[in-house]
């Protein structure tokens, strides 16, 4: 049986709620008791939690359950194989048998995971789950890891938001800006090629590639471009050029000339396929001055 | 339909699940098509537990979310027991008196789509995953008056435990994927 009913009540909005809101949101004990920024409200919000992440690769697939100390059977050490025994948790996986209580949700769910089965989960504390595994998976393909504390996704998370990306300067030419004469920039310290860092935690290493696929820059003067490429250094002609229609004076005596880097994001683990991950922006700025050149008329 | 027949041809190895894929015995045996062997695996269309009984089992978690849903905004936590048993329910009771101390109450906007992932009659024991729309929001306990925003929503899944207890399913434990 699978079922979908709404349980609905009738919005009630007070004119004070915002003050309100800020009130409760200073009350609160715990982030999770909230969701996102607004007055959102998780029901149950003391249910343990866990996580569970697919990773397929050529040496199969592996299935990583993240647990804290408050789920059932709590947090142990990991193990491999596709029946494991980790402390309290002692998991197996199966193709799903699609019956009666999950046709309807399997016709639902299955056009969502093109090339993908449903697996379930099952651990003798109780906990399941189901993943999507690629339709040609055997059982003795699948081996089950039970990650304490973390798991694959968050540990990419982590290493994307501190990923070491080189100490970039904008490149210009002429040093100086003239009005009305185009201005050439381009990146320095970094060729554009993709960026990658990577941890181990146990057995399990979790590798991170960042790759940038856009550039904006933004003269300083209201104007932008958005472009592709890293530019060309002097005495190559840069792609990368801006008129400006006046001087840097009444600008603080220079226009605040910034690159924002938009770099894909991905990562794996053990050696497997790459996942995405949300992408991340990195800015670098120069200051640069642009004169006016005042023409002189001189008779003879 | 078509689907669900082409998974079924393609079934090498039965395994054997309970109803849907549970872990333990199960009252009505899964019937799965015979098929030559292959190099795939894959989900196989079988009738599971009789159809009555699932909707008992889907009947008695919607009418856990009633009960629930009740007792955050009335903060009376006493018919929870009629619901869920602990470590839920002390769970549960946790739950209101929290929001009892800060003067809050909790109206739950849920939209289910939940799947009975296990059942087994002889044991009493059930699994449900739900992977449910959730627009719920904090209210003034004594005016009932939204606190905050209006919540963007969110997507929850949840499993829950129930066993039958006295004739009545109730859930037993609860645990939150994080995506």
């Amino acid at each position: 049986m699978e079922g979908s009913r709404r349980h609905s009540g009738k919005w009630i909005v007070g004119a004070t709620r915002l003050a309100l809101f800020l009130l409760a949101g200073a009350a609160l004990s715990t982030a999770h008791l909230v969701s996102a920024d607004d007055g959102g409200y998780n029901p149950r919000p003391n249910l343990p939690d866990a996580s569970v992440s697919v990773d397929s690769g050529p040496d199969g697939v592996t299935i990583y359950i993240a647990v804290s100390d408050t789920s059932p059977g709590g947090s142990d050490d990991s193990s491999g194989g596709s029946s494991d025994d980790s402390g309290g948790w002692s998991c197996t996986s199966a193709a799903m048998i699609i019956g009666n209580a999950t046709r309807d949700w399997f016709v639902r769910e299955a056009p969502l995971h093109p090339g993908d089965a449903p697996w379930v989960v099952n651990c003798d504390n109780g906990f399941m789950s189901i993943v999507w595994l690629p339709i040609s998976t055997q059982p003795a393909d699948v081996s089950i890891v039970i990650v304490p504390g973390v798991d694959p996704a968050s540990i990419a998370a982590d290493l994307r938001d501190h990923v070491p990306v080189p100490d970039i300067t904008v490149g210009v030419n002429p040093a100086t800006g003239l009005v009305a004469m185009p201005s050439w920039f381009w990146i320095e310290g970094y060729d554009g090629s993709a960026i990658r860092t990577s941890d181990t935690l146990g057995d399990t290493t979790v590798e991170v590639e960042v790759r940038p696929t856009g550039y904006r820059w933004s003269f300083g003067d209201g104007e932008a471009l958005e472009t592709d490429s890293l530019g060309e250094a002097y005495p190559q002609e840069s792609d990368i050029r801006h008129t400006y229609q006046q001087s840097s004076l009444a600008d603080g005596g220079a226009f605040q000339v910034t690159v924002r880097i938009t770099f894909s994001v991905r990562y794996r683990v053990d050696g497997g396929p790459w996942e995405p991950l949300d992408p991340i922006t990195r800015s670098f700025s120069a200051a640069y001055r642009v004169q006016q050149l005042q023409s002189i008329l001189t008779g003879q | 339909m078509k689907v669900l027949r082409r998974f079924g041809l393609l079934i090498a190895l039965p395994l054997v699940l309970t109803a849907c894929g549970g872990g333990s015995t199960q009252t009505t045996p899964a019937a799965s098509p015979t098929a030559p062997p292959t190099a795939t695996v894959a989900p196989t269309v079988a009738p599971s537990a009789t159809p009555s009984v699932e909707e008992e089992v889907s009947e008695a978690y919607l009418h856990y979310w009633d009960v629930y849903a009740n007792a955050v905004f009335s903060l009376d936590d006493s018919r929870l027991p009629e619901v869920m048993t602990d470590p839920d329910l002390e769970r549960a009771r946790q739950e209101v008196e929290a929001l009892r101390q800060r003067g809050r109450a909790a109206k739950i906007v849920v939209e289910h789509n939940f799947v009975v992932l296990q059942l087994d009659q002889v044991a009493g024991s059930a699994t449900i995953r739900d992977e449910y729309t959730n627009k719920s929001y904090e209210v003034d306990a004594q005016t009932k008056e939204m606190v905050g925003n209006a919540p963007q929503g969110n997507t929850l899944t949840d499993t829950y435990f129930l066993i039958k207890e006295g004739g009545t399913w109730k859930v037993r434990d609860g645990i939150r994927e994080n995506g």
